[in-house]
């Protein structure tokens, strides 16, 4: 089977931007490590008891969480 | 009268001395003026001179071995008026629990009630200039809650002991005031249970031995400890350390950022809220006792290099809280009605957490101090326990939501603590002398002539700031030092 050699992405705007976020997320969201851990705990949320959960860090009652 | 021991260093032997006190910081100094008040002839020495100078306060510097401590000389300072000259003057009282044997501790606590602490509290309060203040803590009713007070406390101007009390030390005539007079060894009697006397050395090099009665060493919680051990030329573990007490114990009070706040009841933020926890939830939950103090901020500024782009980002940003928890991924801002919750957390008493010796000389001849500050698990509930209900309480009662830091959250996490500059504990006080130092009339087991005062004989450390207790224990000391013949 011949292979076939693929030409190169267009470099379009939708690729450029995609680029400049790509870096900026590394940058701030991957290193250093502490804000990777950061990011990662502000995803979970927590249940503390049968009446307070913790969302992104934020201590809330389960009525603000609509719970 | 006061003297430069560097240019009269012979006239000091020449007195007959009822007390002798070694430290001009508030201990010192109350203590002194109490006794002269009393009748009593006094010798008050201090190393440094009448104002700051690098040669003095470099005898404070020292060697950290524990955890991150940047403040073994910076806290303290070394001449006339000790480390009250840079004091910020927050003045609380100790609570009842702080008195009360806590199992969880892990040593026994206090062997005096808080009674016969604060029985001289208006002459303390006076000393300090904030007479009249009440400190205690009250219920809020703003703030309905079994599990917190509010915390009760007074702003001294700070009082610069130095700047007050100078002109009565110079006309005493009760009182001989050395400076540059630098305590550098304990000779003691040859059966060992007495201070015969103190070797006190100035800058030139001339050392004179000095007599007295009693003798008091008031040098604050690292000074003291250190002045101890290196007395070995009679003791070899140093005086008054049978036991191996000497420097353990050494305890701050932890600052924790505990995390940020929104309001969500601006009327009830019109005063500063400081929570104090009950007793109850504090014996309940088996923690120590501590203050969170809530700023909210309706003008943040920003100061630094970065000031530009943080306002920048509060006028655009603070509107959209989603943006702002982005934007907060590149730089640290404040929004209006935002704030900080701070906090001032007791730490136990731990006998791995102790002031020691480095085998690095000062100008003196003195090893060096070499610090292991350690805090524990218990320490660490303590904060965690008190952060995570408070939020719960702040949540219930609709006054505000607060973002715990990820540490609090997460026990895997480093905690980031810092400390208040509040050194106690290590010459801690107990009449058992297999957990302390002194005895509860602040005599060193042992040595029936030798007592110390200041924060080394907190027995733990409370849940306030601790210099109104020093004057306190100050002034209990001087009443008892000059009922004595």
């Amino acid at each position: 089977m011949k292979k076939v050699r693929l030409p190169p992405p267009a470099w379009n705007r939708r690729r450029f931007c995609g680029s400049v976020l790509s870096v900026i997320s590394t940058v701030f969201f991957v290193t250093p490590t502490s804000r990777h851990k950061l990011e990662l705990s502000e995803l979970e949320a927590i249940n503390l008891d049968k009446e307070y959960v913790i969302v992104s860090g934020w201590v809330l009652t389960r009525q603000d969480v609509g719970s | 009268m006061i003297f430069d021991f560097n240019e009269a260093s012979s006239r000091i032997s020449n007195v007959k001395y009822d007390v002798c006190v070694c430290g001009t910081g508030p201990a010192g100094i109350t203590t002194a003026r109490k006794l002269a008040l009393r009748g009593k002839k006094v010798l008050l020495v201090e190393g440094g001179g009448l104002e700051y100078s690098d040669q003095s306060q470099d005898i404070y510097d020292g060697k950290n071995v524990g955890r991150l401590y940047w403040g073994i000389q910076a806290f303290r300072l070394r001449y006339f008026g000790g480390t009250s000259n840079h004091w910020s003057g927050r003045c609380g009282v100790l609570d009842a629990i702080d008195f009360e044997p806590r199992e969880y501790f892990g040593l026994p606590g206090w062997p005096i009630s808080r009674e016969q602490v604060m029985h001289g509290l208006a002459e303390a309060q006076d000393i300090v200039d904030i007479g009249g203040k009440d400190l205690s803590p009250f219920d809020d009713p703003e703030f309905q809650t079994s599990l917190f007070r509010q915390s009760g406390f007074a702003l001294s101007p700070p009082t610069r002991f130095s700047k007050k009390y100078d002109a009565e030390i110079r006309r005493s005539d009760k009182i001989d005031f050395f400076y540059n007079a630098n305590l550098v060894d304990l000779r003691l009697t040859d059966d060992l249970s007495r201070v015969r006397g103190l070797l006190v050395k100035n800058y030139n090099g001339d050392i004179v031995e000095v007599s007295a009665k009693r003798f008091v060493l008031a040098l604050g919680a690292i000074e003291t400890a250190r002045i101890l051990l290196n007395a070995n030329s009679q003791m070899a573990a140093g005086v008054g350390n049978n036991s191996g007490m000497v420097g353990r114990c050494f305890m701050e009070h932890l600052n924790v950022p505990i995390g940020r706040f929104i309001v969500t009841a601006p009327e009830f933020w019109q005063n500063a809220v400081a929570l104090v926890p009950t007793t109850e939830f504090m014996v309940k939950n088996n923690i120590g006792n501590g203050i969170l103090s809530f700023g909210p901020n309706a003008n943040p500024v920003s100061y630094g290099r970065l000031r530009v782009l943080k306002q920048f980002l509060r006028e655009t940003g603070c509107t959209l809280p989603a943006l702002v928890e982005i934007a907060r991924k590149v730089v640290s801002f404040d929004c209006p009605g935002d704030g900080l919750i701070t906090s001032l957390i007791e730490q136990t008493p731990n006998p791995d957490s102790r002031v020691g010796l480095s085998n690095e000389l000062d100008k003196l001849g003195l090893r060096r101090v070499q610090l292991n500050w350690q805090i524990n698990d218990r320490d660490k509930r303590t904060i965690r326990v008190l952060a995570i209900e408070a939020a719960k309480e702040m949540a219930r009662l609709n006054r505000a939501r607060i973002k715990l830091a990820p540490f609090i959250i997460d026990p895997n996490l480093e905690m980031e603590v810092d400390v208040h500059a509040h050194q106690m504990g290590t010459t801690r006080m107990s009449n058992d002398p297999r957990y302390g130092v002194v005895n509860e009339n602040c005599q060193v087991h042992g040595v029936e002539n030798l007592y110390l005062i200041g924060s080394s004989v907190f027995s733990t450390g409370g849940g306030t700031n601790p210099t109104l207790t020093i004057v306190l224990l100050a002034i209990r000391l001087a009443e008892f030092l000059g009922s004595q013949t």
